[in-house]
């Protein structure tokens, strides 16, 4: 019986090219008439092959619509026309497979790209900070401007959904300044009565675990309606001569946990509001 | 341990042997397409690599059955001169075409864990694993079927 169907071969591509496709057509008859791994085997090479010869995954698809175009109807000891779709898909699949390999590839150096990306924002936007506090210091009030600045800044830099700045000492004025997505009644009740003292004194970055922040309770006034906690990063805020005066909370909502960077920007951050701070008491006893 | 599966590999013959061995498992444990190819493909690259850059190697495959989940297990493992970068081997490969994505970086990418245990002069050992989801509706038909 007559070939029918595509001839690619024949349709003027290069030299490369051609032979890709009279290959394959030969490995896909071979898989076609004997389906093993050893002849499926063969695709994984052709596929391999392509990249190496740095074919693009179009290429691979021409040269399979072109094997399989060629094989319908040829007389290759196959007549069922469900089997031979079938087969043709587990070869062709194979033969991606190595696409994928570099595919992924691709996304990892992409997502590398957009942390770096991040990494230098976060860099701006901590000099900003540092800016911002400096006018703060210069400002009535200046403690509340500062903690509400430093509950703004980590926020920003980590994404997180909340985030609250506790000084350590409880007769402290303000209490605590928060952070959260304006005008969210649920994340302004949490900010308000969540008690942090629960969590305990950390000595460093630290991530509450899963049965960590399940065993958290809020009081009854932030029950109702309340956000289902799924990350808690805390960070203490530590003078220079090694004094506790308050934490860093931030807390999400969403499924992105905290991550190592999310650790180090905190921790940054904290260092540097805890200089901030110190410079505040400072100078508020000297006036 | 049950359902353990042995590959020597010293030939390409060999590498087809521990494709097969790795795709079969993969569908027995109810792995879908398309990854028993990618776990078949993983397998391949690794015993590429044996076959080429060592001479000879061992290719160990085990079914991992957790209550949420199963998952597939594959340790390739030689005697050969060790990676003395493994960092780089991770990122460019190990053939003189590194820096394709194939090889060692290209398995880790299809595979969910993948670890790389080398010394120069004491040898290579791979281990990877690939995870599937066991839904409630698959834990309960297979009590059922226990009772049965």
């Amino acid at each position: 019986m007559p070939e029918r169907g595509g001839s690619g071969v024949d349709r003027g591509f290069p030299a490369g090219a051609k032979r890709f496709h009279a290959a394959y057509l030969a490995s896909f008859r071979d898989y076609i008439r004997e389906p093993c791994e050893a002849t499926l085997r063969n695709a994984y090479e052709l596929g391999r092959e392509a990249v190496e010869d740095g074919l693009s995954v179009l290429d691979l698809a021409v040269a399979h619509h072109d094997g399989l175009a060629r094989t319908i109807g040829a007389d290759i000891g196959l007549n069922d026309d469900e089997a031979l779709i079938h087969a043709a898909g587990d070869f062709f699949l194979e033969g991606l497979s190595s696409f994928e390999m570099i595919q992924r590839g691709f996304r990892e150096e992409r997502d590398a790209a957009a942390l770096e990306r991040r990494h230098a924002e976060m860099g701006r936007q901590l000099s900003h900070f540092l800016a911002d506090a400096s006018l703060a210091l210069g400002a009535s009030g200046s403690k509340d401007e500062m903690l509400r600045l430093v509950a703004e800044q980590a926020r920003e830099l980590t994404q997180a959904d909340c985030c609250l700045v506790v000084p350590e000492a409880p007769d402290e004025v303000p209490l605590r300044a928060a952070s959260h997505p304006d005008g969210d009644l649920r994340w302004a009740a949490f900010a308000r009565w969540v008690d942090v003292s629960q969590v305990g004194s950390v000595l460093g970055p630290t991530r509450l675990t899963e049965d960590q922040i399940q065993a958290l309770r809020l009081p009854r006034e932030a029950e109702q309606n309340a956000p289902l906690v799924r990350g808690w990063l805390v960070s203490p805020l530590t003078a220079l001569d090694g004094r506790m005066i308050g934490s860093i909370h931030l807390v999400n909502e969403s499924d992105r946990q905290f991550t190592p960077v999310d650790e180090a920007v905190l921790v940054h951050l904290a260092q540097m509001s805890a200089a901030a701070l110190e410079r505040v008491r400072f100078y508020s006893s000297r006036t | 341990m049950e359902g353990e599966l042995r590959v020597s590999v010293r030939t390409d013959a060999d590498l087809v042997t521990a494709r097969a061995e790795g795709r079969a498992l993969a569908q027995r444990l109810g792995f879908r397409p398309p990854d028993p190819t990618l776990i078949a493909t993983a397998i391949s690259e690794l015993a590429r690599n044996l076959v080429m850059h060592v001479g000879h190697g061992e290719i160990i495959m085990r079914p991992l059955i957790e209550d949420r989940r199963y998952g597939v297990l594959v340790i390739v493992r030689d005697e050969g001169q060790g990676i003395a970068d493994v960092d780089a081997a991770l990122r460019l490969g190990r053939g003189s075409r590194g820096g394709l994505g194939l090889g060692l970086p290209g398995a880790r990418r299809l595979m969910d864990e993948f670890d790389v245990h080398s010394r120069p002069g004491e040898g290579t050992t791979v281990t990877m694993r690939k995870w599937r989801k066991r839904d409630d509706l698959e834990r309960l038909r297979e009590k059922r079927e226990r009772r049965a």
